[in-house]
C-alpha cells in the first residue's frame, strides 16, 4: 500500500499494511518463486539425466568388460583352468563398480573373484549372467554396484543445491537491494512528501533525478502538484474577486436599503400629507356643504312658496316659471350636497349605522312605492321577486333604503321606455343576502365599470344627456354597503343591460323562514 | 493474488513431476549390462580377422569395420531394444552399427543389424516406436 492509498483523507498517516501485503514482500516472493520455478525443475532434470547417463555408462562398461572376459575364457578354453580363468577375470576388478565374478558350470563355481568367495549370497548389487559357450553349459556371473555412482550423484546434488541456494540468496539479495534503491526510496520519498502536504496543506514537489518509470511517476506527481497549485491560486483569486463582489454587493444592498428606507419614509410622509389633505378636503367639503345647505333651504323654501303661489298668483306667469326653475335647481343642489355630506361623513369616519331589525319585504315594497312614479313617468316596467315575509335583517333601514333608491332610480333613469327594471332578494350559497337590481337599459361599457363607482364618474351613454344625475348615487350606495360590511358588485353588458348586486353578510340575518338559498344566476364576487 | 500463488505452485509441481517421470527406468541395470554383454558377444562371433565385414553398396566391395567402443545409450523398440556400437573403417572413419535385439530366455539376441544406416532408426524414432529407455 502506498502512502497516498493509505491516506484516504486521513492526515494522521498511513497504517502499516500486513506483512503479506507489503510491496517488498510481494516483490521478493515473486522473485523467489520465479527463481525456484526455473532452477529447481532444471536441476532436478539435470540430476536425473546425469543419473541416467551414469547408469548407462556403468552398464555399458560392465557389460562390455564382462563380455570380453567371457570371450577370452572361451577363446582360451579356460573352463578347466581356474588359474587362467582368474587371470582372465582379474581385469574386471580394476573397475570400482565390480563386486564379484564367478565362472559357473551347471550351477557349480569353477573359478571366482575374489577367490574362494565369489559372489556372496545376499550381497547388495546387480548381477548379470553371460553365456560363454555355444551349448550354454558355462556361464559367467558378474556382480557390480552403482554405489559409487550414487555417492557421486549425492555429491553432485549437494553441490548443485548449494549452488542453487547461493544463487537464490544472491537473487533475493539483488532483488531486495534493487527494490530498495529503485522502488522503495523514491516511493517512500513520494509518500513522505504527500503526507507532509496533507498535514501542512501546502503542496510540495518531490526531487528525484531518475529518468526511469518511477521518475516518470514522480514527474507526473510534480506536474499534478503544479497544476493543482496553479488551480488553487486561480480559485483563491476568484474567491477574492467573489469576496470583493460580495462586499460591493453588500454595500450596494445597504445603499439600496437606505434608499428604500428613505423612499418609504418619503412615501409615508407623502401618504400622511395626502391623508391629511384628503381629510382637510373632506372636512372642508363637509363644512362647505353644511354651510351651503342652510341658505339653500331658504332658497328652496321661498321658491316653493312662490311656485305654489301660496300668497297669491304671480304675475306675469313667467315669474312662476322662474320660481319653478329655482325650486328644481335648489332641490337638485340640495340632493347633491346631501350626497356629498354623506360621502364625506363616511370617509372621515363620522358616519355610523343606526341598526334595527328590518323586514326586507316591507323595505323593498316601500322603496318600490317611492320609485314607481319615476318608472311610470319613464314608461319603465318595475318588477320584483321578494318573498312577502320571513327575512329580517339587522340594518340601518334608512341607509339601506337609500341604497336601494339610488340603485333603482339609476336603473329606471338608464332604461328606455318599454324596458324592465327588476329587484330580487335572495340568499346566495354562501348564506349572504343578495339584493339584485337589474335593468334592460343601455348598459355600461366594460372600460367604464370601475369609473362609475367613483364620485362624479358618470358613464358616457345614449341616456346620459337625458338623465343627468349627480354622479354620486352609485358611489354612495357602494360606501353605505361597505359600511354594512357588505359588498357591491357591478356587472353590465353594453347594449343589453346592467345588474348591480348588493351582498350583505350572513351575520346580519336575524330571521329566515322559508327562504332557501337560490342558485346564482348573476354576478357573484 | 491467491490464484497467482496457485498457478506458481502448480508450475513448481509440474517442473518436479516431468523429469522424475522421465527418469523412471523399466529396465534394470542387470538387464542393461546383459544387453551390452550380448551385443559384445554377438560382435565377437561375427568378427573376421578382428573386423566386421560388410558390403559397401556404392563400391560393391566387402569392407572391414573394426570395433572401437560401445554406446552406453539403450533405446526401447516395443518389447525389443536398440543398441549402437562404434566401428572404424580402413580410412579411420567412424561407422556406427545399430543392433536390434530381442530377449530370448534369460539372454538377448540380435535380430537385425543396420550398418552405417541411421535412416531406419530415425524413421522409427520419428514415428515414436523407438524411444529412450524410461
Amino acid at each position: 500500500m502506498t502512502g497516498s492509498e493509505a491516506l484516504g483523507g486521513n492526515t494522521r498517516g498511513p497504517t502499516r499494511p500486513r506483512w503479506s501485503r507489503r510491496l517488498h514482500v510481494r516483490f521478493l516472493a515473486i522473485v523467489s518463486i520465479t527463481f525456484l520455478i526455473i532452477t529447481l525443475p532444471s536441476a532436478w532434470l539435470l540430476f536425473s539425466y546425469i543419473r541416467h547417463a551414469d547408469n548407462a555408462s556403468l552398464t555399458a562398461r560392465v557389460g562390455n568388460l564382462a563380455a570380453r572376459a567371457a570371450i577370452a575364457i572361451d577363446r582360451h578354453q579356460a573352463y578347466a583352468k581356474p588359474t587362467l580363468a582368474r587371470d582372465l577375470l582379474a581385469p574386471l576388478a580394476s573397475d570400482r563398480a565390480f563386486l564379484c565374478a564367478e565362472l559357473r558350470n551347471d550351477g557349480s563355481v569353477a573359478s571366482a573373484i575374489p577367490a574362494a568367495q565369489g559372489c556372496v549370497s545376499g550381497q547388495s548389487g546387480h548381477y548379470v549372467d553371460i553365456p560363454i559357450d555355444d551349448q550354454g553349459d558355462w556361464t559367467l556371473r558378474i556382480g557390480f554396484t552403482d554405489k559409487e555412482l550414487a555417492e557421486a550423484l549425492g555429491l553432485e546434488v549437494m553441490l548443485g543445491v548449494s549452488g542453487i541456494l547461493v544463487a537464490f540468496l544472491a537473487a533475493v539479495l539483488a532483488g531486495g537491494v534493487s527494490y530498495r534503491f529503485l522502488i522503495w526510496r523514491p516511493l517512500n520519498r513520494l509518500s513522505d512528501t504527500i503526507l507532509r502536504s496533507a498535514r501542512s496543506g501546502k503542496r510540495e514537489t518531490v526531487q528525484w533525478g531518475s529518468r526511469d518509470e518511477i521518475g516518470l511517476v514522480v514527474d507526473a506527481y510534480n506536474s499534478l502538484v503544479t497544476t493543482e497549485t496553479e488551480r488553487e491560486r486561480q480559485i483563491r483569486q476568484s474567491y477574492q474577486r467573489l469576496q470583493t463582489s460580495e462586499s460591493a454587493l453588500a454595500a450596494l444592498n445597504q445603499e439600496l436599503e437606505l434608499r428604500v428606507q428613505d423612499r418609504t419614509s418619503e412615501l409615508e410622509t407623502a401618504m400622511r400629507q395626502a391623508d391629511l389633505a384628503n381629510q382637510s378636503k373632506t372636512q372642508f367639503l363637509w363644512s362647505m356643504s353644511h354651510e351651503l345647505r342652510t341658505p339653500l333651504n331658504a332658497i328652496i323654501g321661498f321658491s316653493e312658496i312662490m311656485s305654489r303661489q301660496l300668497f297669491g298668483k304671480i304675475e306675469p306667469g313667467r315669474y312662476k316659471e322662474f320660481a319653478d326653475d329655482i325650486l328644481y335647481s335648489g332641490q337638485h343642489l340640495l340632493k347633491l350636497i346631501n350626497d356629498l355630506l354623506d360621502i364625506a361623513r363616511i370617509e372621515v369616519g363620522r358616519e355610523s349605522l343606526v341598526e334595527a331589525p328590518t323586514d326586507i319585504a316591507s323595505l323593498v315594497a316601500e322603496t318600490l312605492r317611492v320609485i314607481r312614479p319615476l318608472a311610470e313617468e319613464g314608461g319603465v316596467q318595475l318588477d320584483s321577486a321578494i318573498a312577502d315575509d320571513g327575512l329580517t335583517l339587522l340594518l340601518d333601514t334608512t341607509k339601506m333604503q337609500q341604497i336601494l333608491i339610488n340603485l333603482l332610480s339609476n336603473a329606471v333613469k338608464n332604461t328606455s321606455s318599454g324596458g324592465d327594471v327588476r329587484i330580487d332578494v335572495r340568499i346566495d350559497p354562501d348564506a349572504r343576502v343578495a339584493f339584485r337590481i337589474s335593468d334592460t337599459g343601455a348598459g355600461i361599457p366594460a372600460d367604464q365599470l370601475s369609473q362609475v363607482l367613483e364620485p362624479f364618474g358618470r358613464a358616457e351613454g345614449p341616456t346620459t344627456h337625458i338623465h343627468k344625475g349627480t354622479g354620486l348615487g352609485l358611489p354612495l350606495a357602494r360606501r353605505m354597503t361597505e359600511l354594512h360590511g357588505g359588498e357591491l358588485v357591478l356587472d353590465s353588458e353594453f347594449g343589453v343591460g346592467t345588474c348591480v348586486t348588493v351582498f350583505l353578510p350572513a351575520a346580519r340575518v336575524l330571521a329566515n323562514s322559508g327562504w332557501l338559498p337560490a342558485q346564482p344566476s348573476y354576478a357573484s364576487p | 493474488m491467491k490464484s497467482i500463488w496457485a498457478v506458481l505452485l502448480f508450475a513448481v509441481a509440474l517442473g518436479f513431476a516431468a523429469p522424475s517421470a522421465d527418469a523412471e527406468s523399466n529396465l534394470s541395470l542387470d538387464d542393461q549390462a546383459a544387453l551390452q554383454a550380448a551385443m559384445q558377444r554377438h560382435i565377437d562371433r561375427v568378427l573376421v580377422d578382428g573386423a566386421v565385414l560388410y558390403i559397401d553398396r556404392e563400391s560393391g566391395e566387402a569392407r572391414q569395420l573394426h570395433p572401437v567402443t560401445a554406446h552406453p545409450m539403450i533405446l526401447a523398440y516395443g518389447e525389443h531394444f536398440v543398441l549402437c556400437f562404434d566401428f572404424r573403417d580402413e580410412d579411420g572413419k567412424n561407422v556406427p552399427i545399430d543392433y536390434y535385439m530381442a530377449r530370448q530366455d534369460r539372454s538377448y539376441v540380435v535380430f537385425h543389424t543396420a550398418v552405417a544406416d541411421r535412416t531406419l532408426l530415425k524413421e522409427l524414432m520419428g514415428s515414436g516406436r523407438v524411444t529412450r529407455l524410461k
